[in-house]
């Protein structure tokens, strides 16, 4: 009877329609523990289509580690508060992925749960080097630089605070690592981290997403629904790209950070919240409200406490270890034994600026890693626009934090990369597996890189 | 006689994570895919390195499970074990299966609560 309560209830909400537009995987879970909903991003951190998971138990489609230690469906139906938990799951292409969990109960009219709302987090994972007497470290952001060690002497003290925090900084930087490692660190971290990111929505469903709506507020609100600052209560909300939120929501914003207190569309009656707020961006923020484009005010809400993350052109020795480290954790994730880079190769790395910052640095080594037969990543192994023979990257864009220039190298190296992959193909006459093999690739990797490349069928390897 | 197989379980389904089973099953069948034997282990803690210490110990031919961590599956594969993973369903179902030779990677067998859940939601609109 539930069951069919819980299915009745979706329909009405036409939520699939309304979860697929949300951009964290998201399964609808019955209170029976079985499967009723997957949205399109679960689908694809998962590899299973709602249609194949539908029924079945979540443990088996979910295979999340905390389900399957402690299942959280019990304690989440027992609080008002969503529940919140690291794990990781192991999804079809047997890949283990570090997640963090979230997990709230909807109710019926009678006030039991009608169905449960899991959202699945991918968090960056990866292997921590050793660090004896070596760089310092805050989880999973590294450096040994004196612009990162004076970082990280700050950063303890602001993990301890409840205070609003602007993480500045270029794109790839790591202010996403460097906002949940915070969490992570603080009295928080039992609690939810919500991230929002503000450019990734159009206003009206923004406006939603963060506040929330009351029964109808406008077509298609046929029942209240809290919005993300309230599913962040007692934890931390994290709101991405802040410069791009548009200027009718940055007075919604500075209204809540004045009180606490959240306004859902179409209500009257507020709710107040507990929650600690950490926002990012990329964008000069006082040349933005110079340009009339973000509030003073607002920045003034937001800036209680900065943080600058420096581009890496500016962290010296860093660029070394962060080398060292994404080449450790590249080699093991591919099953491949590179040991380092040959002297031609280092020094391309070495002299080049990293428009892209850390992520460039990162995807350039997993390209590297990919193509690399040997033991050592040799320069033909590089991305095209990486090679002596390229012309140099214009490095006065470079240095325009505002204009991130990684877009068409990227576009280039995953060019050549789908080329040497179809020509790979064509020369194994179609077998995957000899392909893979030409390419130095596990299948399951090479796998993966044909669907990213739009290769690959409904077939499985 | 055909080789072992090792199917890696919870309760009366097949494990969705071989590397959080507490519990494997090994099989025999005869020549007609008939059960000669079938034995089960309780691990102290749950280990995929330890069911694949079994599985070498135990001369299996395939393993049968959830979820498994490319690594293991490639370390089986290396040590000539077959991994049948990504399976769903229960273990007598996915027993028959195997003794057909009609059990493949990603195979599902819905209990009679899916298939319920799937002929309600057919019937509502979304």
């Amino acid at each position: 009877m539930r069951l069919w309560k819980g299915i009745h209830h979706m329909a009405a909400l036409g939520a699939d329609t309304l979860l697929d537009k949300l951009p964290f995987a998201t399964a609808v879970i019955t209170p029976g523990r079985r499967v009723l909903f997957l949205n399109r991003a679960m689908e694809a951190l998962t590899g299973f289509s709602r249609d194949e998971a539908l029924g079945l138990r979540c443990d088996c489609v979910l295979r999340c580690s905390v389900c399957l230690d402690d299942c959280p469906l019990a304690a989440a139906g027992n609080q008002d508060k969503p529940l919140s938990l690291e794990g990781d799951v192991i999804n079809r292409d047997r890949r283990r992925l570090p997640v963090r969990l979230s997990l709230s109960a909807v109710p019926d009219d009678t006030g039991a749960p009608a169905f449960y709302l899991e959202t699945l987090e991918e968090r960056p994972g990866g292997i921590r080097p050793a660090l004896e007497g070596g760089p310092m470290s805050f989880s999973r952001i590294i450096g040994r630089s004196p612009a990162m060690e004076r970082l990280f002497e700050t950063l303890p003290a602001v993990a301890q605070t409840d205070s609003s925090l602007l993480i500045t900084g270029e794109t790839g930087t790591g202010k996403d690592v460097l906002a949940e490692a915070i969490h992570q660190a603080s009295p928080r971290s039992k609690g939810p981290f919500i991230k929002v990111n503000c450019g990734a929505l159009p206003e009206s469903l923004l406006e939603s997403e963060l506040f929330g709506h009351r029964k109808g507020a406008f077509t298609g609100a046929v029942k209240d629904k809290p919005g993300r600052i309230q599913l962040a209560e007692g934890g931390t909300l994290f709101l991405t790209e802040v410069g791009d939120l548009p200027l009718p929501l940055q007075v919604k914003l500075l209204s809540f950070l004045d009180d606490r207190v959240v306004y859902p569309l179409g209500g009257t009656s507020g709710v107040v919240t507990n929650v600690r707020l950490i926002a990012a961006t990329h964008h000069d923020l006082e040349a933005a409200v110079a340009a009339g484009r973000f509030r003073q005010d607002l920045m003034f809400r937001l800036n209680v406490i900065r943080l600058h993350l420096p581009p890496l052109r500016d962290r010296g020795v860093d660029v070394r270890l962060l080398l060292d480290h994404f080449l450790n954790v590249c080699s093991a994730q591919l099953g491949k034994n590179v040991l380092g880079l040959d002297e031609r190769a280092l020094a391309t790395l070495m002299g080049h600026p990293y428009p892209g910052n850390v992520r460039e640095l990162r995807n350039i080594v997993e390209y590297a890693c990919t193509m690399c037969r040997g033991e050592q990543i040799t320069a033909s192994d590089l991305p095209a626009y990486l090679k002596p023979q390229a012309p140099a990257p214009d490095e006065a864009r470079a240095a325009e934090p505002e204009q991130p220039q990684h877009g068409a190298p990227q576009a280039d190296y995953a060019e050549l990369e789908r080329g040497r992959m179809l020509k790979a193909l064509l020369e194994a006459g179609g077998r995957k597996g000899k392909a893979a093999q030409a390419l130095g690739l596990s299948r399951t990797t090479f796998w993966r890189k044909l669907k990213s490349h739009g290769f690959a069928g409904e077939k499985k390897p | 006689m055909k080789p072992k197989f090792l199917i890696a379980i919870r309760d009366n389904d097949v494990a969705a994570r071989l590397d959080q089973c507490l519990e494997v099953l090994i099989v025999q069948l005869d020549d007609k895919g008939r059960p000669l034997s079938r034995k089960n282990l309780v691990l102290a803690k749950p280990s995929d390195k330890e069911i694949c210490r079994i599985a070498q110990a135990e001369g299996v031919g395939a393993v049968i499970c959830g979820a498994v961590d490319e690594e293991i599956s490639l370390y089986l594969t290396w040590k000539s074990v077959q991994v049948i993973d990504d399976v769903i369903g229960p273990v007598e179902g996915v027993l028959r299966l195997h003794a057909q030779g009609r059990l493949t990677r990603s195979t599902i067998i819905p209990d009679e609560t899916a298939k319920r859940m799937v002929q309600n939601v057919s019937n509502e609109t979304f």
